[in-house]
């Protein structure tokens, strides 16, 4: 299992290599993309650059890399087998002490999502799936088992570059989803008023999977019934609809024996439709007007429902500023969610919903690839995954990971991968940037504050200070523990301008403020030529460690 | 509804309180006291479902509970008989016994039908004619802005401060050597913001260190460090990047003071939390650790805020509400005890708050949804005895199907009765805000001036 980030980066970068080794080597072909380019670009689109992901983008060029990324399946969460949901019968008194915590808690799938992170050729597919776990959540505080997990996760991964549609119908459908929010054995009894459906999933699947709570115009602010009052917002829904999508989403239970109600639980697959539970009345009230029909057909009923979300007009800029503002900046302009908004509405080809047409729209923008990081609205707080493997991938060389440090040390950031403490996720798109004059949001500033910006100091601390040894209690995957390798920068170290320099290139996209500079260098004047190690590990403390490496511009 | 009304009027000797007619004077602190005030903001995230947190045990509203809450009911045949609360009609929900000795010893207060609410007028038509006018609070039933209303006392339109780090805005201790009055032990939070100052956000564990960098330069980068997190940008401004340096530094600035208190045993607090292992017992144990040692901070009225989580019980509520109120329970009496023992039992008030109530109709996964008016408990020495604000809604069927005439639907989600206006604001004048100052802190108070407070609270003597 002992995967350096050299050779993924080979595995990931196959195809280009190839490619460039057609070219005769008396005519290297010139990049096409210039380093810093090529380096923002996969702050945004990977998790993190690595030598090899710059070189490779730099000949490769950007629409070449979104269509090689589209089409590399995904990595994955494979090998969680299936086990029962009684914790007593799957960890019986005599079980090992780590049975509870590798088989009813996400910790292992945690682990393989950092894994997946630093390796994965998968890259794009992992960025955006992991943008949609924080969109359509569910957590590790009701869904304990890894193999469900793993196959929630998996969806997301394989749905990340379909159709908007197909991922809404796949997540309303999936036992996980179901489970966490109560749609699962959800029954319509037509004989009891006093049992109505459970409203959760109902609810919302409208408010954070889809539309949102109020008409949006197309670059995302709000519509106004009277412009001159800002609070004058018009509502997309109200109970009635809740109601009645709860409705029609009656009659599914777990998978296993066809037609039989309330299935013992099993994560595994789709839900299973009993139509003798569905609420086959008909008029249920949907979104603009429309009352459902009465079909008899409960997989009718269900896609009539979804159809009646997925083309509400505000699914574009509901989904697509939250998607920005993951892969991208916190405060993206109204005309950057309205480009992004008509891609969502068509692909340029009459099709909607054509998920590649919108990440494509999100990373090839011109607000996305302008070079405009002194804006004061620029960029977005690194969340802790995509700061602990931006770390990683950029330091390079050997640098490896199990994800065992890697999930603990984001866990202490305040974001538990996969295992947020609502449905609202680790933070709100809506939170305020904590600064008194600041008219901005910062969504990833929800778990960030004096407590966890000290954390974020130990993380780098902790990487520099030598091997985080292995936990050995780890069975399910070999256990690595997490190593740099600090070979490359170490080499650079005798003169403070080149290490300086290829820290600024590396992770900076060459924007390191003169400040930064200026203290690099002073420091790395304190340190002997004789000491490149020191040089290279104080050089890489106080660059990623440094308040302007948090955000990313 | 007769019935209620009486019973209500008996359970509190006649003496249904009414709140303050006239604008606060009487409760505000005179200049010249300067003793310690904390209030501490226990957030239970999800929605806890205060019908059954207190129930009506007058025999006739009792068997309507009964019957519409079917399987949740709370009853003696599934092992779950309420506790009833000393000379009312009421009960509390069996895990909360320690609280229900708080009432006995007159420490606990209980608020009832309180909820997000614009102005006094709304009435179940009015809300039905038009459930998005004027005067109804923006998307109801929603956890994130029901919470966030909560939270801000604002109620549309959103909002970028809370009304906790408003009102510790006014005790902002000047000088370096001082913590900010707003302190949270829960990560940043809506509640605590406000435009002046931010919140001084507490480690869950351990306290504010940062490891010393290995080898023989760990001085030089240690310095090199500070430098970054201090200067602001002159070269250019980004938004994001000043507030990282100034959570950053605000941490370090606390450090000299909050270290020694949270790393330290306190025999006063300590041993009291021993056996208590649940996040929110931790929470009140730190809040505890540091009112003790408040007089080393510099504020002379603190805000905390704490929290606890898994309150949407769409499903299995009976267990997962059951769990939940236990650990309450245990931290809440804990937390209570500690104060008494540091000889501040009088100077520091807790109070709940939650997105919401629930439906009183159960769903059909043994569960409830989201619905509005809910019941909440302040706790503390200086809480008026054996008081209940307002009374549970009631249950009497009303002609359409409703539960009882309070219910906007026909689920059993009440119109509340009071709003989070007047909850602040009777908490706002206990620390002894002006008439100007509170309504700056709970702007939307204007509208509820013929009875701003709910009097649950007798000024700090």
């Amino acid at each position: 299992m002992r995967v350096s980030l050299s050779t993924a980066c080979l595995s990931l970068w196959s195809l280009s290599a190839s490619a460039i080794a057609q070219v005769p080597a008396t005519s290297p072909i010139a990049p096409t993309l210039s380093e810093r380019e090529a380096v923002r670009f996969l702050e945004h689109g990977s998790f993190g650059p690595t030598a090899g992901s710059i070189a490779a983008l730099r000949h490769q060029g950007i629409a070449a890399y979104l269509q090689e990324q589209f089409a590399t399946p995904a990595t994955g969460y494979q090998g969680y087998a299936y086990l029962t949901a009684d914790q007593m019968k799957g960890c019986p008194t005599n079980a090992a002490s780590t049975c509870l915590r590798d088989n009813y808690s996400v910790f292992p799938v945690q682990m393989q999502f950092f894994r997946n992170a630093l390796t994965g050729p998968d890259q794009l597919r992992q960025r955006v799936a992991f943008a949609l776990s924080q969109i359509f959540v569910v957590s590790g505080t009701e869904i304990l088992q890894p193999y469900a997990m793993a196959a929630y996760q998996n969806l997301l991964l394989n749905d990340a570059f379909g159709n908007f549609k197909q991922l809404l119908t796949d997540v309303t459908l999936s036992p996980v989803m179901g489970a966490y929010l109560n749609m699962v054995n959800n029954n319509w009894n037509a004989n009891s008023k006093d049992n109505d459906p459970n409203e959760n999933y109902g609810r919302e699947v409208l408010q954070l999977f889809s539309i949102g709570l109020v008409a949006l115009n197309k670059d995302g602010t709000p519509k106004l019934s009277n412009a001159a009052d800002p609070t004058s917002t018009i509502a997309t829904y109200g109970q009635a609809e809740v109601e009645g999508f709860s409705d029609v989403f009656t009659g599914w239970t777990y998978p296993g024996e066809a037609g039989h109600w309330n299935n013992p639980i099993n994560y595994d697959g789709v839900m299973s439709a009993v139509v003798t539970h569905h609420d086959r009345e008909g008029g249920e009230t949907l979104l603009n007007g429309v009352v459902l029909p009465a079909t008899g057909d409960q997989n009718k009923d269900l896609d009539r429902a979804i159809d009646n979300i997925f083309n509400h007009p505000n699914v574009g800029p509901f989904i697509g500023k939250q998607l920005i503002q993951q892969l991208v900046t916190s405060n993206p302009s109204a005309a950057y969610v309205t480009a992004v908004t008509d891609r969502f509405n068509d692909n340029g080809h009459g099709v909607r919903g054509d998920m590649q047409a919108v990440i494509t729209e999100i990373l090839t923008n011109p607000e996305a690839r302008g070079q405009d990081e002194r804006r004061p609205a620029e960029g977005k707080l690194r969340e802790p995954a995509l700061l602990i493997a931006s770390v990683l991938r950029g330091i390079g060389g050997a640098t490896q990971s199990d994800g065992e440090y890697l999930s603990k040390i984001s866990q202490a950031m305040a974001e538990p991968i996969f295992d947020a403490g609502t449905v609202f996720n680790f933070y709100q798109p809506g939170y305020p940037l904590p600064l008194p004059d600041s008219t901005l949001v910062g969504p990833p500033f929800g778990i960030y504050d004096a407590a966890t910006a000290f954390v974020r100091y130990d993380f780098i601390d902790r990487l520099l200070a030598g091997p985080v040894p292995p936990d050995t209690s780890v069975t399910f995957v070999v256990p690595t523990g997490t190593s740099l390798d600090l070979t490359a920068w170490e080499a650079m170290a005798s003169s403070p301008a080149t290490l300086i320099q290829a820290i600024d290139a590396r992770f900076f996209h060459d924007s390191m403020s003169p400040s930064l500079d200026a203290t690099l260098r002073a420091l790395l004047e304190q340190i002997p030529t004789t000491d490149p190690n020191s040089r290279a590990k104080a050089a890489l403390y106080i660059a990623l460690s440094s308040p302007e490496y948090q955000v990313e511009r | 509804m007769n019935m209620t009304r009486r019973t209500l009027l008996q359970a509190v000797g006649g003496g249904l309180i009414t709140g303050q007619l006239s604008f606060l004077p009487r409760l505000a602190r005179a200049a010249t006291t300067d003793a310690y005030q904390a209030l501490v903001c226990i957030f239970m995230y999800g929605g806890n479902d205060g019908n059954n947190t207190v129930v009506p045990l007058d025999p006739a509203d009792y068997k309507l509970y009964q019957q519409y809450r079917g399987d949740l009911a709370l009853s003696a045949a599934n092992g779950n008989a309420p506790l009833p609360l000393g000379k009312t009609a009421y009960g509390l929900h069996p895990a909360l016994k320690k609280t229900g000795l708080l009432w006995d010893s007159g420490n606990l207060s209980v608020l009832l039908n309180v909820g997000t609410s614009i102005a006094p007028g709304l009435t179940v038509a009015g809300y039905a004619a038009d459930p998005t006018g004027p005067n109804v609070p923006a998307n109801l039933f929603s956890h994130e802005d029901q919470r966030n209303e909560w939270k801000s006392a604002v109620y549309q339109g959103g909002s970028v401060s809370g009304w906790g780090g408003r009102l510790a805005g006014n005790f902002a201790a000047s000088g370096d050597g001082n913590a900010a009055p707003m302190l949270s032990f829960a990560g940043p939070d809506l509640f605590t913001l406000a435009a002046a100052q931010e919140p001084l956000c507490l480690p869950a564990t351990g306290s504010f260190l940062i490891e010393a960098f290995p080898g023989k330069y760990g001085a030089a980068v240690a310095a090199a460090r500070a430098t970054l997190y201090a200067e602001s940008q002159t070269h250019y401004r980004n938004d994001a990047i000043q507030a990282v340096q100034s959570l950053t530094a605000s941490g370090v600035a606390a450090s000299g003071l909050i270290n020694p208190i949270l790393e330290a045993t306190n025999a006063s607090v300590d041993p009291l939390f021993a056996t208590l292992t649940s996040p929110i017992a931790d929470q009140l144990r730190r809040v505890a650790k540091v009112i003790a040692q408040q007089s080393q901070l510099g504020a002379q009225t603190q805000v905390f805020y704490v929290d606890i989580g898994n309150f949407d019980t769409h499903h299995g509520q009976l267990d997962t509400q059951q769990t939940l109120l236990a650990q309450l329970d245990d931290a809440v009496s804990a937390f209570y005890a500690a104060t008494a023992a540091l000889g501040l039992a009088k100077n520091v008030t807790s109070f709940t708050m939650s997105d919401f109530s629930r439906t009183y109709i159960p769903n059909s996964t043994g569960g409830t949804d989201h619905a509005w008016g809910n019941h909440h408990f302040v706790i503390g020495g200086s809480v008026k005895p054996q008081t209940v604000v307002g009374r549970l809604p009631s249950l009497n069927p009303v002609s359409g199907g409703p539960v009882g005439p309070l219910d906007v639907d026909t689920e059993g989600r009440w119109l509340p009765d009071y709003s989070v206006d007047q909850y602040a604001a009777t908490l706002a004048s206990w620390v002894g805000l002006s008439h100007a100052q509170i309504l700056d802190v709970v702007p939307n108070l204007k509208n509820f001036s013929s009875k701003p407070t709910l009097g649950f609270l007798n000024p700090l003597t």
